[in-house]
């Protein structure tokens, strides 16, 4: 015991707190060796790990993702979740992944390998063994940093999410032994769950990856060496700080492109590094383009892009399970052969993948407790960045005279979701991936675009460039987000987070009734007052009064959510009458008396409430719009008759 | 007679014979006009009130196009029924029509074209027709069981294949041969009409059993008008998307101008139906004829002369 005692000791070195000159606090340094065994799936590694107890108390336990034991059989969490489908891919039963950490132990000290234990902290799930934890000899004090030494082998499932093998296109993804994040003196080390991904330290990597020769290699971070082995394969040293994970690829089918990117404000210089499969090749010009057009868009939105380094990955024709994933200064594409220019999918999962970079890679949220913080936030930035470039009318589809915004598209998912789930929850708390992708996705998205429209675009320019900077390469939760809109718009916006973020709930304004009618002149019997007779001589008229209309207008809340409301009526003359409501009760009345009647009257008539679940019903006309309907049913008609006749033909 | 002899023939025939082509117009149109009732009453109750609609003249504007159809759910559920329901009276009724085309076509007789002979056709061909198109199950069934091989084969090929190019190529192919079958059965059943008629058959199985083998017995002749009469077809249709194209449906008489020029090419559907029925007729006709030629004696064709179920 003691002997261990002094090893430990030896191994433990005292940490000046700060970072390494970095952009992060440098909590973790990874130093690996991974070589990848293309017959048999594996990749066999050491892990050089340094930890830092960044805590006010000594840690006597080390908890570690292992990721890839989720696809070890069928009854982890992850396959259960998932029914053992992920985004529509199946899992191949001949071809599980694993990873085996065959030894640990303190860099020149104890052997800890008969201490690790398998843990369920979510569900007790007894076959699950995505996380481990290590029992440590004497505690590792405040501000003091521990190095382990990892042997482990990675065995790579047939890729159905995101991390595998297809034929000789491999994506190594979560592929080692990777230290939890104490929080607040407490391990946050989550199971790997269908509906969540991930969540790490900051810290420098160095990784050593040797591959046969003809393969083609793209990684997290900048290449330093690159040598030629005698016995045929090659080994190639990539460095990155200030990063929480990294990611490899290789495939001998991929082709190589680097490309420079320049800005000038703000000043951003970067190196675009491509690796498209050869048959692929007719998409580079549009993956090239989409990076070009996020790299620009989120540097003048947000920051500058603060890497030297960006890869984009184009799996292999039949590892589309591996495509549109983030990982720090790599992601990858989607895309297929035949992808028609108006479908642009390829320009968006390029631009929000890479849009990760940000949320996720430098503003580092906790993807597993609050998914929405990246997604959410990086789908808004994505639905701008699209919108801004392709335009909002047909930046999803614009293809055979179909056109379809990526708002709208945003819009369609949420009105037709149930209403089990709020946006801000633990991702595989959600009822169902539906729920979860929906709510993370798209009505996070709508949520910011609403608060964009109501606070103004350059307010919210202003929130999110400060939410960038002051919580870039840390671990930022809702509160923070909340935190900083508040205090950059000098507003309390608790009643609008509180019931967006947490309430399943839905916002449906609406006007439910517009009438305009004549103010009659008194006729018949008013107690105390001289009756009004009609004329003695029939057809006579008493004196002509100009004419009178009273218009009703009642605006309604259709739905749950209580949102300050702008109400618009337009008379007959042109004149407008610009109302407000509190939005709080069911409904209001608003009445006119006027020489004109009131023709129409629609409430958020600034379409500012991109939430709200059904404009159709947000405004009323006297006149009913027939030939848009008249339009529409011909439309419909003539193809009706059309497929009548293939019926009789 | 030459397969383009026979083609021209049909042309030629269907264009001599407009009043059939405005009924079978009329029987579209009136069926349509069930459909528009229904289009009309939704498309009315989710946009009708809603200034949101004004704007949609202009512009096809998705956000409320799309918000009309989700937010209108059960009164779409009810339209689709609806439609599936007429588009099933319609097939019933289709089978009426059939016969009174080919009765009209051939009727020898100076009444051939009056609509005396076009309904009675009609309805004495109809149990007929309708035995027909119950006993095509069988071939929809051969077709599926052979597509459903196929697809197991080339499912077999494709199974962890990352060429795409071979796999979209397949999927075309695959796409291609439904049609090709589904052209086939449609021809099949197109010729034991032909044959109950000209025959005055009874039995709808042997008929379609017969019409089988000679489809396989002369597949040029008879996939090559078959297919000659398909790219007529598609050359319409090309012509009407050419015209109607360009047309901005933002005012109410561009709405009208494309819903006429629709009708129009709705009518042209029910020529070339007719040009199919007067081709194929021509040409299962000159067949017959040709190998009655050879092997007995030449005999003239009497409709009116219930001659069984013989088959040569």
């Amino acid at each position: 015991m003691k002997r261990s005692a002094l090893l430990l000791i030896a191994g433990v070195l005292v940490f000046s707190v700060s970072s390494s000159g970095g952009l992060s606090r440098q909590v973790v340094a990874y130093d690996l060796k991974a070589r990848l065994q293309t017959d048999t799936k594996t990749v066999e590694g050491q892990e050089v790990l340094t930890w830092l107890n960044e805590s006010e108390d000594p840690v006597s336990e080390l908890q570690f993702h292992l990721y890839m034991n989720a696809f070890k059989n069928n009854r982890t969490t992850f396959m259960k979740e998932s029914g053992r489908t992920h985004r529509g891919f199946k899992a191949d039963e001949e071809n599980w992944g694993r990873i085996e950490v065959r030894k640990i132990s303190i860099r020149d000290g104890d052997d800890l390998t008969g201490t690790m234990a398998f843990i369920r902290p979510d569900d007790q799930n007894p076959d699950d063994q995505t996380v481990m934890k290590v029992t440590l000899p004497l505690p590792v004090n405040p501000r003091e940093k521990i190095t382990l030494v990892i042997d482990f082998a990675t065995k790579l499932p047939k890729v159905f999410a995101r991390s595998g093998f297809v034929g000789d296109f491999f994506m190594v993804g979560q592929w080692f032994p990777k230290i939890g994040v104490l929080k607040d003196g407490v391990w946050n080390c989550h199971q790997y769950h269908a509906q969540s991904e991930f969540f790490a330290d900051y810290g420098a990597f160095r990784v050593e990856l040797t591959v046969p020769a003809r393969y083609v290699v793209g990684a997290t971070g900048k290449r330093i060496s690159e040598t030629q082995n005698a016995d045929g394969s090659k080994t190639y040293v990539h460095v990155q700080e200030d990063v929480h994970d990294f990611a490899w690829t290789a495939c001998p089918e991929f082709v190589e492109f680097r490309e420079k990117f320049s800005l000038k404000n703000p000043p951003v210089e970067t190196e675009m590094i491509f690796l498209i499969h050869r048959r692929h090749l007719g998409q580079k010009d549009r993956y090239v383009r989409a990076l070009r057009q996020g790299l620009e868009f989120y540097s003048t939105s947000y920051g500058p892009y603060p890497y030297e380094t960006i890869t984009l990955v184009d799996p292999a024709p039949g590892a589309a399970a591996a495509g549109g994933m983030e990982y720090p200064t790599l992601f990858t594409a989607d895309t297929t052969s035949f992808m028609p220019r108006g479908v642009r999918m390829p320009e968006m999962v390029t631009i929000h993948e890479f849009g990760h970079g940000y949320w996720y890679g430098i503003v580092g949220s906790n993807e597993f407790e609050e998914a929405w913080l990246d997604e959410g936030i990086n789908s808004y930035s994505e639905a701008k960045a699209m919108d801004k470039y392709y335009g909002p009318d047909g930046s999803m589809i614009d293809f055979l005279g179909l056109r379809i915004g990526e708002i709208p598209f945003q819009r369609m998912s949420v009105i037709a979701s149930g209403r089990f789930d709020p946006i801000d929850k633990f991702s595989w708390a959600y009822v169902s991936g539906g729920s979860y992708s929906l709510n993370v996705y798209q009505k996070a998205s709508l949520m910011l675009l609403t608060l964009e429209r109501l606070l103004g675009e350059d307010v919210m320019s202003r929130i999110m460039k400060t939410y960038y900077e002051e919580w870039k390469f840390r671990h930022p939760t809702t509160k923070d987000f909340i935190r900083v809109a508040e205090k950059v718009s000098g507003k309390d916006l608790a009643w609008f987070f509180d019931q967006v973020l947490y309430s399943p709930d839905r916002l449906d304004y609406g006007i439910s009734d517009l009438a305009s009618f004549e103010v009659l002149d008194p006729l018949g019997m008013f107690d105390g007052l001289p009756a009004k007779e009609t004329p003695a001589v029939k057809g006579a008229k008493f004196p002509a009064a100009p004419k009178q209309f009273r218009s009703e207008v009642v605006a309604a809340r259709f739905g749950e959510w209580i949102f300050p409301q702008e109400i618009l009526v337009v008379f007959s003359d042109g004149s407008r009458v610009r109302e407000t409501w509190d939005g709080r009760d069911r409904w209001k009345r608003f009445v006119y008396v006027k020489p004109v009647k009131a023709v129409s009257a629609e409430v958020d008539p600034d379409r500012k409430l991109v939430l709200d679940a059904n404009i159709t019903n947000n405004s009323r006309v006297i006149e009913r719009a027939r030939r848009p309907v008249l339009k529409y049913t011909l439309g419909f008609v003539g193809w009706f008759q059309a497929l009548l006749s293939l019926v009789s033909l | 007679m030459s397969i383009l002899a026979c083609y021209a023939k049909g042309i030629r025939t269907a264009s001599a014979r407009p009043k059939i082509i405005l009924l079978l117009w009329a029987a579209n149109v009136l069926f349509a006009s069930i459909a528009y009732v229904l289009f009309a009453s939704v498309f009315a109750s989710a946009l009708g009130p809603s200034g949101a609609a004004a704007g949609l003249m202009k512009k096809a504007d998705m956000n409320v196009l799309l918000e009309a159809i989700v937010n209108s759910g059960r009164p779409m559920g009810v339209m689709q029924a609806a439609l599936f329901a007429v588009i099933l009276i319609y097939f019933l009724v289709s089978i009426f029509l059939q016969g009174g085309i080919l009765r009209g076509l051939v009727e020898s007789s100076p009444e051939a074209r009056s609509g005396r002979v076009f309904f009675d056709g009609g309805a004495r061909y109809y149990g007929r027709f309708f035995r027909l198109a119950f006993c095509s199950l069988l071939l929809w069934i051969a077709a599926a069981v052979v597509f459903i091989v196929l697809n197991i084969a080339l499912r077999a090929v494709t199974k962890n294949s990352t060429n795409e190019q071979l796999t979209f190529t397949l999927s075309l192919f695959k796409i291609a041969f439904v049609l090709f079958l589904v052209f086939l059965i449609k021809m099949i059943m197109d010729y034991a009409r032909i044959r109950m008629v000209t025959r005055d058959a009874n039995k709808a199985l042997p008929a379609l059993l017969s019409s089988a083998r000679y489809v396989f017995g002369h597949p040029g002749s008879t996939l090559v008008l078959y297919y000659l009469l398909g790219l007529t077809g598609l050359s319409i249709l090309a012509l009407w998307r050419l015209v109607i194209s360009p047309i901005r449906m933002t005012t109410a008489a561009a709405v009208w101008a494309g819903f006429f020029l629709t009708q129009l090419f709705i009518a042209s559907r029910g020529w070339l139906h007719l040009a199919y029925q007067a081709a194929q007729l021509v040409n299962f006709q000159s067949q017959k004829t040709l190998l009655l030629y050879n092997a007995v004696a030449p005999r003239s064709y009497d409709p009116h002369l219930r001659q069984g179920d013989s088959h040569v």
